[in-house]
């Protein structure tokens, strides 16, 4: 099983995922890389193209529930939305050392391939959970529109979070870097695949409604104790372009 | 005055205001608008690296007192002005629609009297819940000297009250502050306690009763303003998680604004360091199960400004160590330096499947600068030699100045308002 000669090619989903797994066993045929469709460039490895068989996934899938549980089956699930290279790679090894261990490799820390995985985890939710504050929207008639551009697939994952805070608003959130969008409207909601959306212009009060946020957002911070490295470590500079708050800052200025 | 004016000088007066989380209460769709989650959100992070959760403002800086420390008091000539309560809770919503914020937090200078600026914010408060359904968070300071019905109406509305305490000590109260009292200030504080455990037996009772204050109670005082010593500080911050039951005590370190002859000069600089020094004490207090007379005494009164408390606790009781990563309780682990909780979650966890080594220590995101001196893998020590306390001491306070105390201080600092992170560099 050491052939490592071969790169896998996948659909990109997780039940594609799934099926590389599968294949693994199945071939015995352990590849040097696994990567999306999208994302592959030829090389001198030989590819193999994995076709997505939602037979084949479900078995995975039932597999690793059994032997590792549900909660490492959703760990899985949720990694592959990173962005890092080669998560495929860590997930693959980890749900091979997870079918030996059992449930308790969640514990494992230190060893190296659960490790990585956690790393990447670890990155995924801290975005996450940053963009749970930093989504802005603004209003279009009557519906409130947000435009993000995170590094990881997050929009699952921030998903319910939105749609329960604001199930009676009508919104969309729109990924730009992922060409994905989610709707809430009417008491549904779903994820759309979207490349390209033109966004509706904002409402003419709106301006009025982002500077009177800007206004209170310069006024909180206080002189003695400006710290901008302090600021970008929590909100890096990347995500700036999305908040009407950091249009033009009296403090930056002066500084 | 147009609403970005009023905004403006309503939100400057609020600032030195410290709490500002939005954590503790989880709470899911209801049939309005607005949920709240349990560990807070942070939605922006101010020029000086505060995270914003809150709208956090004065519903009016006029102000009948005259604290000596504080930029409303009465004998200032600043420009006062108030909201209507409709303005207040329409600006809530706005901003809460677009996910700015998490909710409101209003404080207030005292017009008229105690209980009518209790009544301004109740209607402020009453609108946002009942006619605007908003289920989202909402913070609310007691005005110290309003009665107890009201302080009850209003914690029935809100998610977190708070009294603030302003200053660690009566005497200091009396001299800074003569028209707030101890007592003043403590009393609303009991009732609240009170409310809170009739609420719960309330709640057991009547499923449907409101939960009063659902987030807890906070409370915040200056530090630096008066002569107080860090270990009087420490001990009443401990005193008012056990007896008040309080889920926070905030510590602001004090900016002069004003010039007066009770006060330190005005280019006094702020007390930075020991105010950080005091949330590193404090998350001892509430996550590590140390006791303020652990921490400091009352001969040894105030921090050790080139040593965070932790390192400087273990280094005067170095007979507790070398301790053993693989087998000490849990209790002990917290005790490290360099150990937090997280980490010393890690080791419980990780060490059931394997016997931890330095590397592996390290990977579960152990410090080893300052563990080092204080643990051993499978009986090993990485540290060459007799560890004493004196050398300890020295390698580890040359550590932090490498470090640089001013870079580092000035980048922690931020993180002592928020619930989830913990003051750097401290008590892991
Ligand atoms: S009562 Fe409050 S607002 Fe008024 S002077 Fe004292 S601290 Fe300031």
């Amino acid at each position: 099983m050491n052939n490592e000669k071969v790169i896998y090619v996948y659909d990109g989903s997780f039940e594609g995922f799934l099926c590389c797994v599968y294949n693994f066993y199945y071939n015995r045929l352990k590849p040097a890389d696994i990567v999306p469709m999208n994302e592959y460039e030829p090389s001198f490895y030989q590819t193999v193209e994995i076709e997505t068989d939602f037979e084949q996934a479900y078995k995975v899938k039932f597999a690793i529930e059994e032997q590792m549980g549900y909660e490492n089956l959703n760990f899985l699930r949720e990694c592959l939305l990173s962005c890092r290279k080669n998560k495929e790679m860590h997930m693959l090894n980890y749900a091979v050392k997870g079918f030996k261990m059992g449930g308790k490799i969640k514990n494992m820390l230190t060893d190296p391939d659960v490790n990585r995985l956690f790393k990447v985890h670890t990155h995924l939710e801290r975005e996450r959970r940053m963009y749970l504050g930093i989504v802005r929207f603004y209003k279009s008639g009557d519906v409130y529109i947000s435009c993000i551009q995170p590094k990881n697939r997050i929009l699952p994952l921030i998903a319910w979070h939105f749609c329960t805070r604001f199930s009676s608003q009508r919104f969309m959130i729109y990924d730009k870097t992922h060409g994905q969008a989610l709707i809430n409207s009417d008491g549904e909601n779903r994820i759309v695949f979207a490349d390209d959306i033109q966004l509706p212009p904002p409402d003419e009060n709106e301006l009025a409604t982002q500077k009177l946020w800007k206004g209170f957002y310069d006024a909180i911070a206080i002189k003695e104790r400006y710290n901008p490295r302090c600021r970008m470590s929590f909100m890096p500079k990347r995500v700036w372009n999305n908040l009407p708050e950091m249009g033009k800052d009296v403090l930056d200025r002066q500084n | 005055m147009d609403m970005y004016e009023k905004l403006k000088i309503l939100t400057d007066a609020a600032k030195y205001d410290v709490a500002c989380t939005s954590s503790g209460v989880s709470r899911g769709k209801g049939a309005g608008i607005g949920s709240t989650n349990i560990a807070g959100i942070c939605h922006s992070w101010s020029a000086d690296g505060r995270c914003i959760s809150l709208l956090k403002v004065l519903f009016t800086n006029f102000c009948e007192y005259d604290c000596a420390f504080c930029i409303n008091r009465k004998s200032n000539d600043v420009p006062r002005t108030a909201f209507t309560p409709r303005e207040l809770a329409d600006l809530t919503m706005e901003f809460y629609k677009r996910n700015y914020i998490e909710g409101l937090f209003v404080s207030s200078g005292v017009v008229k009297d105690p209980d009518y600026t209790m009544e301004l914010i109740i209607k402020c408060v009453r609108i946002l819940r009942y006619e605007y359904k908003f289920n989202g968070y909402i913070h609310a300071k007691v005005i110290p000297g309003a009665s107890a019905a009201l302080i009850d109406v209003l914690g029935r509305m809100a998610d977190r009250v708070s009294v603030n305490i302003e200053l660690p000590s009566e005497a200091s109260l009396q001299k800074l502050a003569p028209q707030k009292s101890r007592a003043g200030i403590l009393s609303p504080m009991k009732t609240i306690a009170q409310n809170c455990a009739v609420s719960s037996k309330e709640l057991t009772v009547y499923r449907h009763a409101r939960k009063f204050a659902p987030a807890g109670r906070s409370t915040q005082m200056i530090v630096g303003a008066s002569d107080d010593t860090d270990f009087q500080i420490l001990r009443l911050t401990q005193a008012l998680y056990d007896k008040y039951r309080l889920k926070r005590v905030f510590f602001s370190a004090y900016i002069p604004i004003n010039r007066d002859k009770l006060l330190p000069a005005k280019d006094t600089k702020p007390p930075l360091m020991r105010e950080h020094r005091l949330y590193q004490a404090d998350w001892l207090l509430r996550f590590y199960g140390f006791r303020a007379d652990e921490i400091l005494s009352e001969k040894d009164n105030m921090f050790n400004p080139l040593l965070d408390p932790k390192c400087n606790w273990a280094i005067n009781n170095m007979h507790l160590f070398p301790c053993e990563i693989n087998t000490a309780p849990y209790e002990m682990l917290l005790r490290v330096p360099g150990i937090g909780v997280k980490s010393a979650q890690r080791i419980i966890r990780a060490r059931k499947m394997a016997s931890l080594d330095f590397d592996g220590a390290k990977k579960l995101g152990v410090v080893m600068k300052r563990a080092q001196y204080f643990i051993t893998c499978r009986g090993k020590s990485r540290y060459y030699g007799a560890i004493d306390g004196q050398r300890a001491y020295k390698m580890l306070t040359l550590a932090e100045s490498t470090a640089g105390i001013s870079q580092l201080s000035l980048f922690d600092i931020a993180n002592n308002y928020s619930d989830q992170s913990e003051p750097g560099g401290a008590s892991n």
